[in-house]
């Protein structure tokens, strides 16, 4: 029992490993034509994809086995030791697995999602000539994220952080016969190096605080002397800063890169060049949750910082907003989906600004169940309209692609917080906390969130409407070979319906401090969450009223009567542009970073490294070599002048060494 | 009438031999057999200084020592023939200036 | 009375070799002798590892003859693990040019008696024969190919060199003994723990005997043997001319540093931080103009000598602990590389460093062994040779040696230089014409230990790399009891 954990976090590992050798398979034919046919790779992808599908589907049901065994069997959070990896004297990092409440639920999440994701993938993937290096990337993501939930300590965590970013960079850039996805990948990947530089520096300064990063060392010494380290100051720029808040804002700005808040988002819409099933796995469900994921393990730190959770509140609360209002007028639908990724994160995130981590932590996971079945259902159309992905071409596809449509219905209204759905649980639950976190400090917060409620609404259900409802829009070629997708595509988002329509309640006393067994602390003092119980009936009615109007308002707008939002946009001409260009956040960073580094950096390669450093290194290792070209010639092959050179040394030797003796 | 013979004296002679034997070396540039002979000069100082500490301080240590040295190099002086001879039979010489092959 | 079990692994190997000795001269096949070697090496470690035995050995006086450390235990571990994969590569060379003689695992066993002996001297003498018993075989195994003019050239330039450190060596004990009146170690250690500087007579005894010690070692000014031997020497041996005396003359240099000659710390500290700064530029420097592989790669032992050097300077536990950790994973790098030479030169491939171009094409597995061994030696992470590194020159930081360990840096900069250059020729150069004609086609994938042993050092390699703390739990506690 001890070492389910282990062997699940394994599991896909092995599958990936055991997908990668057969590449190894010996090839015959195949090598003389460097064109690879399908029929060649057959047998090695089936082998590829029965390996790694077969392990996550393994490691799924452990996942169940080690969370259900914590919740409803009575079990005690484990430690298991692996090995020692570093020992430096007092600093020791030791991997191994943690398994408390926080890390069972993410495996649960990782893995399901991850198990459905590559059953899905197996059809989705179908006519893909390298789809086994899809299955391997997948399996390897699985890995990297299991590693990053389990860690005990913030260096492993910090292992598997980057090896998601790894994995994202790689299968957002799957397809690198084209341009755009080359560039969206290089784009993640390097977003979130500023990300991770910011969250290095924060690990340092804990570990030079604590002389540890394992959690149990950092927890155990904030509670011993809370006084002494609240008031524990680091100079910057002049300044006096609390140790504390700026480790804890470094951090989040590490968080605020892997889960896209404002920002540092700008990547998120562009990974969904990736294939589907990607942005179903990484994109919406696992990794862009990492973020929220680590501020909840580190909530004792957070606790201890109130400064830095009302900056966690009011960037959650702007990308909300943000990506709600961006999300209503993009037109391709994964872009749509994967700004409401964004803004639900907002919404993870502010919670924890009001210290409602467990209110975050259940919106993680009931999002994990919807997003991927709404990223999924997407799939499912782009699939039907041969890799169409903009909503103005679709339109009344319910009758060609009924079960798809019954999914994103029941995705949307999820996504929307109807109850009995999932969404409605959780996201009520953060906006209840913030309402009434103690002082009403959070409450623009709470208005903000309502809104952004509404606008999830409208966006929602304006794909499904635009898709679904209606008359068709697109060229009717497509729609004649339109047809309903596989039960290999539509099986594996059936769990994942079940999931978004009953998670809300069956996982609800998620929502309670006492659910997560000292897994996440809060301090009484800003005990959000305890007060949301009284929260009054106005606060706690507005959102879902608000939600329903804006279903009704994209019934309106997007399947009735459909020119009007054409009319509005050009009545709205500012702010329709404003949303349309995503608030021009990638132009500003366009104007005042990419551009500017490249001027300097042309000038620097031109002027300072053509010139100059070229020109030291060159020089450098011209002269090394001459040195190398002269020594050389000493060593002339007769033994008389290598004894000479010895009793040479000898006798300067000994005289340095009589003179420093003897004076 | 004789300057009594102190260890100071031993060791000065030793040292003139251990010179002899490192400047043969290194200025002979015809006979591998000479410098064999020079290192035997130079275990042989060697053997000078262990000896007279030995008696100079009546302890028996340098005697066993230089015991062990003989037989060493005794042995030593084989191994330095029979490469010689292999030298020869390879190169029809044995100068010491001729095993240049390798350099740089 | 001594006991006799602290001996037992020294007495084993000469027994070992002298059976060998009789089983080939009464007709036993080189190969057979061959797996006897490899059989009672690996038998041996079963003792060694399951009953370390401790203590001293001969007690004479104050002191003794010799004396058994953790330190001395783990080095002599080393070496024989070092030892069989070695053990392993004469036969496929040999046998290639048939020259395979059975003495040459006498010899090589009888040269690792004498480093087992060299590890545990307490006394002038027993370090004298160490020395001698692990040279001679070595003087005798350059000569292997006896009709090959380079190989007896080696051996001649060895033999000549050695002789004159060894003389030296001696005439030092003669006037550490004028001096002192003792040849042990623990009196000597009495006689200059009286502190101030020692009297003029002394420290140059002291000076020539630890000068035979780094002649062994290849430190420069006395390195200039080395590339001509390693060149001339047969390939195997070369292996064990690399890897073993290297960490047997280390073990020795660093107790008698600790040992007698701790109280002089002030003395031989500077002047070893010089002698290594020397030798790690002056072997990385030469060893880019090299064009023999072997050469090239004595050169780089110069080096590397050199960074073991700078773990000896620091002079702290963390420091001698690394020098084990350096010398264990060089060695094996090494033993990987000369395989792989080894293998390459059976091939009729020239080793060359322009005869490598094209490699990676020809020889795909070949080329990925030498590309992850010589990253190794270049000090890339995640390779053991990378933590070597830095196990040496983080505690040369801690002693205050700032700018030895700047000097390193560089000095592997160079050295990765070399190792890089390889690689690209391997991978990116375009081999000449009658190269590709000589080499044989692909498929003649021989049966040959060779590549096991290659592949066991990638392995090794690699695993250290990754988890350091396997070998350096056993090299840190083993340094620390020198203390």
């Amino acid at each position: 029992m001890t070492h389910l954990p282990t062997i699940l976090i394994l599991l896909p590992l092995l599958g990936a490993l055991a997908g990668a050798l057969t590449y190894l398979w010996p090839t015959g034919a195949k090598r003389r034509s460097n064109i690879r046919t399908l029929e060649h790779s057959n047998i090695r992808d089936t082998i590829a994809m029965a390996t790694t599908t077969g392990s996550v589907v393994l490691a799924a049901v452990l996942a169940w086995t080690v969370f259900l065994s914590l919740w409803l069997g009575g079990g005690a959070a484990s430690h298991v030791d692996w090995f020692t990896w570093l020992n430096a004297g007092p600093w020791q990092v030791t991997f191994g697995a943690l398994t408390d409440k926080l890390s069972a639920t993410m495996y649960v999440v990782v893995a399901t999602v991850s198990a459905c994701v590559h059953v899905y993938s197996i059809g989705y993937m179908h006519e893909d000539a390298s789809r086994r290096r899809f299955f391997i990337y997948l399996s390897a993501f699985t890995f990297a994220m299991l590693m990053l939930v389990s860690a005990p300590n913030l260096v492993q965590m910090f292992l598997g952080w980057e090896g998601v970013g790894v994995c994202s960079y790689l299968l957002i850039g799957f397809w690198h016969h084209k341009e755009s996805a080359n560039a969206a990948a290089m784009k993640a990947f390097i977003v979130n190096r500023v990300a991770d530089a910011a969250m290095l520096v924060g690990l340092f300064l804990l570990l030079q605080t604590f002389g540890s990063l394992t959690y149990g060392d950092i927890f155990g010494q904030l509670g011993a002397n809370t006084a002494a380290l609240m008031n524990a100051v680091t100079p910057l720029f002049g300044y006096e800063v609390s140790t504390l808040s700026l480790a804890a804002l470094l951090i989040f700005v590490g968080a605020m890169g892997k889960s896209a808040q404002f920002g540092l988002h700008t990547w998120l819409p562009d990974a969904m060049e990736g294939p589907t099933p990607v942005s179903a796995l990484i994109h919406a469900a696992t990794m862009v949750t990492a973020g929220v994921f680590l501020l909840c393990r580190l909530s004792p730190l957070y606790e201890l910082t109130p400064d830095v959770l009302h900056i966690v509140a009011y960037v959650g609360a702007l990308t909300a907003i943000f990506a709600a209002t961006v999300g209503l007028t993009q037109t391709d639908i994964k872009r749509v989906i994967a700004y409401s990724t964004c803004s639900q994160l907002g919404y993870m995130f502010f919670a924890i600004g009001v210290s409602a981590y467990p209110a975050a932590m259940f919106h993680l996971t009931t999002h994990a169940f919807f997003k991927a079945l709404l990223f999924l259902g997407a799939g499912s159309v782009i699939h039907a309209m041969h890799h169409e992905q903009n909503i103005f071409r679709m339109g009344g596809l319910k009758t060609v692609l009924p079960i798809t449509y019954v999914c994103m219905w029941l995705g949307s209204l999820a996504l929307a917080g109807i109850p009995p759905f999932a969404g409605f649980f959780s996201k009520d639950l953060i906006l209840e906390s913030a309402f009434m976190a103690p002082g009403g400090w959070a409450q623009p917060v709470y208005y903000v969130g309502a809104l952004a409620a509404m606008l999830t609404a409208i966006y929602g259900f304006r794909i499904v409407f635009m898709a679904f409802e209606g008359a068709f829009m697109g060229d009717e070629k497509v729609r004649s070979h339109a047809h309903e997708s596989p039960w290999v595509i539509l099986g594996p988002m059936m769990p994942l319906a079940a999931g978004a329509v009953l998670a809300g309640l069956l996982l609800s006393p998620m929502g309670t401090l006492e659910w997560w067994q000292g897994a996440i602390v809060i301090s009484h003092h800003h005990d959000a969450l305890h007060a949301a119980h009284h929260t009054p009936a106005y606060a706690k009615y507005a959102p879902l009223l608000l939600a329903i109007c804006g279903i009704a308002a994209a019934w309106y707008l997007f399947a009735e009567y459909r020119n009007i939002p054409r009319k509005l946009a050009s009545v709205l001409a500012i702010p329709y542009a404003i949303s349309l260009n995503k608030w021009y956040v990638d132009e500003l960073y366009d104007l005042a970073v990419v551009r500017p580094t490249r001027v300097l950096a042309g000038w620097l390669y031109r002027f300072v490294d053509q010139e100059g450093i070229d020109g030291l290194v060159n020089g450098a290792a011209d002269a090394t070599k001459q040195a190398g070209q002269a020594l050389r010639q000493t060593q002339t092959g007769h033994v008389a002048h290598y004894a000479f050179a010895m009793v040479m040394a000898l006798v300067v030797g000994l005289g340095l060494l009589l003179w420093r003796v003897m004076g | 009438m004789f300057y009594s013979i102190t260890l100071t004296h031993i060791l000065t002679l030793s040292s003139v031999l251990l010179v002899l034997g490192l400047v043969g070396i290194v200025l002979n540039r015809r006979n591998i057999i000479a410098i064999l002979m020079c290192l035997e000069l130079i275990l042989l100082s060697a053997n000078i200084n262990l000896v007279a500490t030995s008696h100079f301080r009546a302890d028996l240590a340098g005697h066993i020592f230089t015991f062990f040295i003989l037989t060493v190099a005794a042995a030593e002086l084989a191994i330095g023939l029979a490469i010689v001879t292999l030298f020869f039979r390879n190169r029809g010489d044995i100068e010491i200036d001729s095993a240049d092959r390798m350099r740089g | 009375m001594t006991d006799l079990t602290l001996l037992f692994p020294t007495i084993f190997l000469a027994v070992w070799a002298l059976v060998l000795l009789m089983y080939g001269a009464f007709g036993g096949s080189a190969r057979t002798t061959a797996a006897f070697a490899c059989f009672g090496l690996a038998m041996l470690l079963v003792p060694m590892l399951t009953k370390p035995a401790m203590g001293s050995a001969f007690v004479l006086g104050q002191g003794a003859l010799l004396g058994f450390s953790p330190f001395t235990q783990l080095a002599q571990v080393l070496l024989l693990v070092l030892a069989i994969p070695v053990a392993l590569l004469a036969e496929p060379f040999f046998e290639g040019r048939k020259a395979h003689r059975a003495e040459i695992y006498t010899l090589m066993l009888l040269s690792l008696c004498g480093m087992f002996i060299l590890t545990a001297a307490q006394d002038f003498l027993p370090m004298y024969m160490g020395l001698e018993l692990m040279s001679f075989p070595l003087y005798i195994m350059a000569a292997m190919l006896r009709d090959r003019a380079e190989s007896s050239e080696a051996a001649l330039k060895y033999f000549v060199l050695g002789g004159l450190a060894s003389g030296l060596l001696l005439f030092g004990v003669g006037l550490v003994y004028a001096a002192t009146g003792t040849t042990q170690f623990a009196s000597l250690m009495v006689a200059l723990g009286q502190g101030g500087m020692p009297w003029p007579l002394l420290s140059v005894g002291l000076a020539l005997t630890v000068l035979a010690v780094l002649f062994k070692l290849s430190v420069v000014p006395f390195h200039m043997w080395t590339p001509d031997v390693y060149q001339g020497a047969p390939t195997p041996v070369t292996a064990f001319m690399a890897a073993l005396p290297k960490l047997a003359a280390i073990v020795l240099l660093v107790r008698l540093l600790e040992g007698p000659l701790s109280g002089l710390q002030e003395l031989w500290q500077p002047a070893l931080a010089v002698l290594a700064a020397a030798s790690m530029v002056v072997g990385s420097v030469v060893a880019i103009r090299q064009t023999d592989v072997k050469r090239l790669l004595a050169w780089s032992t110069i080096a590397n000598v050199g960074f073991v050097l700078c773990g000896v300077v620091a002079a702290s536990p963390q420091g001698h602990g690394g020098v084990l950790f350096y010398l264990a994973v060089y060695g094996l790098t090494m033993v990987g590389l000369f395989a792989v030479l080894i293998e390459l030169e059976n091939l009729q491939e020239p080793v060359t460093v322009h005869g490598l171009a094209g490699l990676a094409r020809r020889r795909p597995w070949l080329a990925t062994m030498l590309l992850m061994l010589l990253f190794s030696m270049a000090g890339v992470p995640p390779f053991a040779g990378f933590m070597a590194k830095l196990n040496v020159f983080a505690p040369l930081v801690a002693a205050g040696y700032t700018w030895l360990a700047v000097v390193g840096v560089m000095a592997s900069v160079v050295a990765a230089f070399y190792s890089l250059w390889l690689v690209k020729t391997m991978y990116f150069d375009v081999p000449s014409a009658e190269v590709a004609v000589v080499a044989k086609p692909v498929q003649s994938a021989q049966q040959s230990p060779l590549m096991l042993v290659a592949l066991a050092a990638v392995a090794v390699v690699l695993v250290l790399g990754v988890l350091p703390g396997l070998l350096s739990n056993l090299t840190l506690p083993a340094a620390t009891a020198l203390f």
